[in-house]
């Protein structure tokens, strides 16, 4: 799998490797600074490798590094610490972008030249922009036991504790319910794109 | 929405990962799918082999499990974004040339009017077709458990699935085949569960998207 990455996504980032994984492992631990300083860090090389990939779908680029990193969140459980963090991240970002052009009827896509793409696209520091992504308009749509448990703990910031006395669940439903919500989130962003 | 923001809502509140569910997730399937195809089998029959029979039909059980084993680390693998499957696939052509090769001593025993007893036995019509309808429900289960990992191979991982349900089908199946020799089970056996896993193959993409 590590041989069939593109050779920009390796060299980026493999040579950020160690540097990237031992953040991902303080995040795995529960290090909510480090999970942010490493998502951030994983989504400029996202975006880097998905601007090159969408020739003419630049304007979708953002929402679907978002929806990378969202799944990158959901399917934490499945990184297996011996294997380096880049393949993981590509394995799955990939799987995403194929489902893109799959809702987008572009299979040819995947393939596209590395001549056709514009250089100045594979600078790191890309501008980012902002996604077509509505966070309240989807929160609406979920039922109301996950968007409570969402809005408390990841909005108001509420320890999952504080959350579950609040509407009267135990903690282990608060996680239930939040990660059952940003499961639907996942499937409710495919809408949007 | 900034991706920015999007991060800082990914991450509040986070806590530390879960821990890894995939074998758990499986097992369950993986019972849920041997329940089913040993209730068929007895169902359809009634009557469970005969320890006099099972004597000389022990190698059908050892070939479905070891193909069972090869898909469980198939499945396995292929339930994860990163996986690696050339051992277990290796394993897997392993015991179907074993099984062949178990076969071709058969053909050597015997006299040339007696291969078509050997190859189509009482039952080659069924066998293939029986096995496959045994495997249905693990195939759903082993599917419907995969989906909710996080397969990024989708064709591989269909594929593997149905050839994992195709061994549980084959066990099932195996209380009620009359069959004893190596080479019907060779071509039969192997023909059920690489339908059941070509079955699989095709629905992967169309069912294991997440």
């Amino acid at each position: 799998m590590a041989q069939d990455m593109p050779r920009e996504f390796s060299a980026r980032l493999g040579a950020v490797e160690s540097e990237l994984r031992a953040l991902w492992l303080q995040a795995q631990a529960g290090d909510e600074t480090a999970y942010r300083d490493v998502l951030g860090r994983i989504a400029r090389l996202l975006r880097a490798y998905l601007r090159r990939r969408m020739g003419g779908w630049q304007d979708d680029v953002e929402d679907l590094v978002q929806e990378c990193l969202l799944a990158l969140h959901l399917q934490r459980a499945s990184y297996d610490p011996t294997q380096p963090l880049s393949a993981w991240v590509y394995a799955i970002s990939r799987h995403k972008l194929i489902d893109f052009w799959r809702r987008n009827r572009r299979y040819g896509a995947l393939n596209d030249s590395i001549d056709d793409v514009d250089e100045s696209l594979l600078a790191g520091d890309v501008t980012e922009t902002t996604s077509h992504v509505d966070l309240a308009r989807l929160l609406a749509v979920l039922p109301v036991a996950q968007r409570q448990a969402i809005e408390l703990t990841k909005l108001e910031g509420l320890s999952v504790a504080e959350a579950a006395s609040r509407i009267g669940m135990s903690e282990g439903a608060i996680r239930v319910q939040v990660h059952r919500g940003l499961k639907r989130l996942s499937q409710l962003v495919k809408v949007v794109i | 929405m900034k991706t920015k923001d999007f991060i800082d809502f990914l991450a509040t509140g986070a806590g530390p990962a879960p821990a890894p569910n995939t074998t758990k997730k499986l097992r369950t399937a993986l019972l849920t799918g041997l329940i089913a195809s040993l209730g068929i089998g007895l169902l359809v029959n009634g009557v469970v082999i005969t320890p006099s029979a099972f004597a000389g039909r022990w190698f059908k059980l050892a070939y479905a499990m070891s193909v069972l084993t090869a898909g469980w680390i198939l499945v396995k693998q292929l339930s994860r974004p990163i996986s690696r499957v050339s051992k277990p696939l290796w394993g897997l052509v392993l015991a179907v040339l074993v099984m062949f090769g178990f076969g071709a001593t058969d053909l050597l025993s015997v006299s040339v009017e007696q291969y078509d007893a050997l190859f189509f036995g009482q039952s080659w019509l069924m066998c293939s077709l029986l096995i496959l309808l045994f495997s249905l429900p693990a195939l759903a289960a082993a599917l419907w458990t995969m989906r909710t990992l996080a397969p990024t191979r989708l064709r591989l991982a269909g594929f593997s699935a149905g050839i994992f349900a195709g061994a549980q089908g084959a066990l099932g199946y195996f209380l009620i085949c009359p069959e004893d020799s190596f080479l019907f089970v060779a071509v039969w056996y192997t023909l059920g569960m690489v339908l059941s896993g070509l079955l699989g193959m095709l629905l992967g993409p169309r069912v294991l998207q997440w």
